[in-house]
């Protein structure tokens, strides 16, 4: 009776536990749109996945939706599946190398999919988005061997020789924030440009020499070079605002006279000696640079 | 910007002068593309916001536990106390700044501190929501062979364990169950004292259980000097010199480490509390027995913890007096020819005829009622503290879909989730009333569909009956969440409620003077609560 009463008032039994659910949980109206985004985001780590195992040569054995099973390539397994016992074993008795097969799922939600959200049905099938180990580990093992590049441009003509770097920025106290800055120095002019990454990126850039074109000589060395990028970035960091470091400096300041005042007559104490050193440590400011990668591009342009 | 260290890796130039003198060999354009764009992705542009939120796809953090995070990394600087009620999930607020540090590469070296019986709860947690792989010290590990070690407090306190951890440079210490470390005089004090630690989260529902000074011990800890040190802090605010100016000072300094989120404010609709006390008439044979033991007198046992028992179940006092070696009792235990409570929880079971959840102090009473259900056609689980996690699980799941009853006691309260059930009988009462918050939180807390239904037993003319009254009628703790409690504790002063509950049903010479000195007690308790609605328009921390 109650059941039909409900069916005409069109709530099914499934949608008011979902109601209530909703209800204890506290789901906000963003949810929906929010779980959108996270569609958008978990195509383009398919995507990312499925060009980085092509590139590095790994036969796809299934690409659907967004699944994905590849065969990794020797070089692959060494550098992600930590298992150098097994590597140190076949090299002496000479077997044959049986790379890993892997398999990454990157959206449990849709339709398609939804078999693969059970961890116990699905095993052998890794759950990959943005926060997952696999793929930091993979971002990881990329820019390692994708750190030092020489490119020239497909064109029949002079090529400029220039130097880039992509550096990592990293402003440092007891917070964080991080920077992308990718410069160019042209080595013939000692002109710096910066967005140098993506000013080449719709350039034709091969890693060998075309035919009928060739490379001027350079004035700067690559020394030079490499120390004026790094004066270029130095320059650049002092005339930024330094408000975030003279913030944390004062917080550092006040965490030390709260300290004093806690010790007061005790300055000798192992314990306060301690205090003093974490407090400096977390609080300092500082900046970190990173190098990502770069290189030598030979170029058609002499400015950009 | 001056006097900031810049500082340039040098591995890439001397790797690249390599190359150019080797003539390569050179990386690939795509892969060196795509290590631009994942590093771009990874990067946190922002001082301030949670770029955590990106990183998890396993569940949905509620509004309140991400504005904790956020204010605990941004206002705090990563040195606070999670004080939030019973239920709220701090350790998901300690979760998510753990992850903001890791993603953010501020933190490392983790140190997660806790009882025991939670260690594998909290691995579960971390690896299945956040993705961090916790490893669960083992004896001779070596502090330095993982990133991130979850270890019991007892096994880090350990003489060679210490010596080590004190070389060690930790980045973030997570402190679960703080509360254990309001006294300055244990070696759990110390140990956290000694520790290293850039950041450092305490988390307990209980910041102060008894005594202001617990909370200057914990605030200590985080940050020395915070409330200056100790003379001067209780000279200044110990209750009887205390302003109302002092009071809200004390509470601003305070709300600058400890956030503490109450169910009222985080915009969740709890389901409700109907609380039904049940008072039982002891039948004859049971009233000769707690006439008896009322009577009785021993220099190694206090009158008032047989009495308590003989509430309880004869099987209790039974095994208190066996192992005192007292056998003067024991024809008073042997006419008991029935238990009236037990009696009463039976039917009440059958008429609920849904899961129900029964606490008891005594393990002997849990014994007993597990037999006595058993007697009756009844399945029943027990559960305990000291059962091994796989154990706990175990009867979880046993409770979940065999059983119709779980018998807990005490101890087994802590990291127990049972949202599915909707009723609790508290077969005897605590006398603490936050440990009966507890009690009540292990079935009411989010993710809880349905009403809760506390049923408190209490026998009549014995000292339980005295004590609801009190505690549990009166002041009304039920119907207000016990959260406040911990303020109107302090604000009176009342170092010890328990202690002082004690002295007053122990030390009484007559009916008279211990009725006299409980409703004294009970409109202090009622004054200070008055007093507490009043301040309490005003957050206890920041908004």
């Amino acid at each position: 009776m109650t059941k039909r009463i409900k069916h005409t008032r069109g709530i099914s039994n499934a949608e008011l536990q979902r109601k209530k659910q909703e209800k204890a949980y506290g789901f906000d109206s963003h949810y929906l749109t929010k779980w959108r985004k996270h569609h958008v985001q978990s195509q383009e780590i398919h995507d990312f996945l499925h060009d980085y195992f092509v590139l590095n040569q790994c036969e796809i054995l299934e690409k659907s939706g967004q699944f994905l099973s590849v065969k990794l390539t020797v070089d692959l397994d060494k550098a992600l599946m930590n298992r150098p016992f097994y590597w140190h074993y076949l090299e002496k008795t000479g077997g044959e190398a049986n790379p890993s097969v892997l398999n990454f799922v990157t959206d449990w939600t849709s339709e398609e999919n939804k078999k693969y959200a059970d961890p116990k049905k699905a095993k052998d099938i890794e759950k990959i988005h943005f926060g997952s180990t696999r793929l930091h580990q993979i971002f990881e093992a990329n820019q390692k061997v994708s750190s030092h590049i020489r490119l020239y441009e497909n064109c029949q003509n002079a090529l400029f020789p220039w130097l880039c770097q992509n550096f990592i920025i990293s402003y440092k106290c007891e917070k964080l924030k991080s920077v992308f800055l990718s410069v160019g120095l042209n080595l013939i002019n000692g002109n710096i440009i910066e967005d140098f990454d993506s000013k080449v990126g719709d350039l034709d850039l091969k890693p060998k020499i075309a035919d009928l074109s060739y490379t001027l000589h350079p004035f700067i060395t690559l020394n030079s070079g490499l120390n004026r990028l790094e004066n270029y970035v130095k320059e650049k960091l002092s005339t930024e605002d330094n408000g975030w470091a003279v913030e944390a400096r004062y917080r550092l300041e006040n965490e030390i006279n709260l300290l004093n005042e806690f010790y007061e007559d005790d300055l000798n104490n192992e314990i306060y000696q301690k205090e003093v050193k974490d407090l400096n440590d977390l609080f300092t400011p500082k900046i970190d640079v990173r190098v990502l990668n770069g290189g030598l591009f030979y170029l058609s342009n002499s400015n950009f | 910007m001056k006097n900031i260290t810049v500082s340039f890796n040098p591995e890439w130039r001397q790797i690249f002068e390599k190359k150019v003198a080797e003539d390569g060999p050179w990386c690939n354009y795509d892969l060196y593309k795509l290590a631009i764009k994942s590093a771009k992705s990874t990067l946190v542009p922002d001082f301030h916001g949670l770029k955590v939120k990106e990183f998890l796809a396993n569940f949905e953090p509620l509004e309140h536990q991400l504005q904790t995070a956020q204010e605990v990394i941004e206002k705090m600087n990563g040195k606070a106390i999670l004080a939030d009620e019973v239920g709220l999930g701090k350790t998901i607020e300690a979760g998510l700044i753990l992850k903001e540090y890791l993603i953010r590469g501020l933190v490392k070296k983790v140190l997660i501190l806790v009882p025991a019986s939670l260690a594998s709860q909290w691995s579960q947690e971390l690896i299945e929501k956040f993705h961090i792989p916790a490893v669960i010290y083992k004896k001779n590990m070596g502090w330095n062979s993982y990133n991130i070690f979850i270890s019991s407090i007892d096994m880090a306190k350990r003489a060679e364990n210490m010596e080590q951890l004190v070389q060690e440079e930790f980045d973030l210490i997570i402190i679960d169950e703080a509360h254990k470390l309001k006294n300055k005089q244990t070696k759990n004090y110390e140990l956290v004292q000694k520790l290293s630690k850039k950041y450092c989260l305490l988390l307990t529902a209980t910041p102060i259980q008894n005594k202001l000074e617990e909370i200057f011990y914990l605030v200590s800890l985080l940050k020395p000097g915070h409330l200056g040190n100790y003379e001067a802090f209780m000279k200044r605010f110990s209750t009887a010199k205390r302003s109302v100016q002092d009071d809200h000072i004390l509470k601003e300094l305070i709300s600058k480490v400890m956030v503490r989120n109450r169910r009222e404010n985080t915009g969740i609709e709890w389901t409700k509390r109907n609380v039904e006390t049940i008072f039982i008439e002891m039948s004859p044979t049971e009233r000769v027995l707690y006439d008896a033991v009322s009577k009785f007198r021993s220099d190694f046992m206090s009158t008032l913890i047989l009495q308590r028992e003989a509430c309880s179940s004869r099987e209790a006092v039974y095994f208190t007096l066996k192992n005192c070696g007292h056998d003067g009792l024991l024809p008073y235990i042997e006419q008991v020819d029935r238990n009236s409570k037990a009696e009463k929880a039976l039917e009440l079971i059958q008429k609920i005829n849904d899961k129900v959840l029964i606490f008891t102090e005594y393990r002997a009473t849990q014994l007993y009622l597990q037999w006595y259900f058993k007697m009756n056609g009844i399945i029943s689980v027990p559960f305990r503290g000291g059962f091994k996690r796989s154990k706990k699980d175990w009867m979880q799941m046993l409770f979940q879909n065999r059983a119709q009853v779980m018998i807990a006691t005490e101890a087994g309260g802590e990291g127990l989730n049972l949202q599915f059930c909707h009723n609790i009988i508290n077969f005897d009462l605590p006398w603490n009333p936050m440990r009966l918050e507890q009690r009540i939180g292990r079935i009411h807390r989010f993710g809880q569909t349905e009403d809760v239904n506390i049923y408190n037993f209490a026998t009549k003319n014995t000292v339980e009956e005295h004590v609801m009254r009190i505690l549990y009628e009166k002041i009304q703790l039920f119907e207000d969440v016990v959260g406040e409690l911990d303020d109107i504790l302090t604000r009176l002063e009342v170092k010890n409620l328990e202690k002082h509950l004690v002295d007053i049903l122990s030390k009484s010479k007559t009916e008279g003077e211990m009725r006299v000195k409980m409703d004294n007690l009970t409109s202090l308790i009622e004054f200070a609560k008055e007093l507490g609605n009043e301040s309490h328009s005003h957050r206890v921390y920041s908004s």
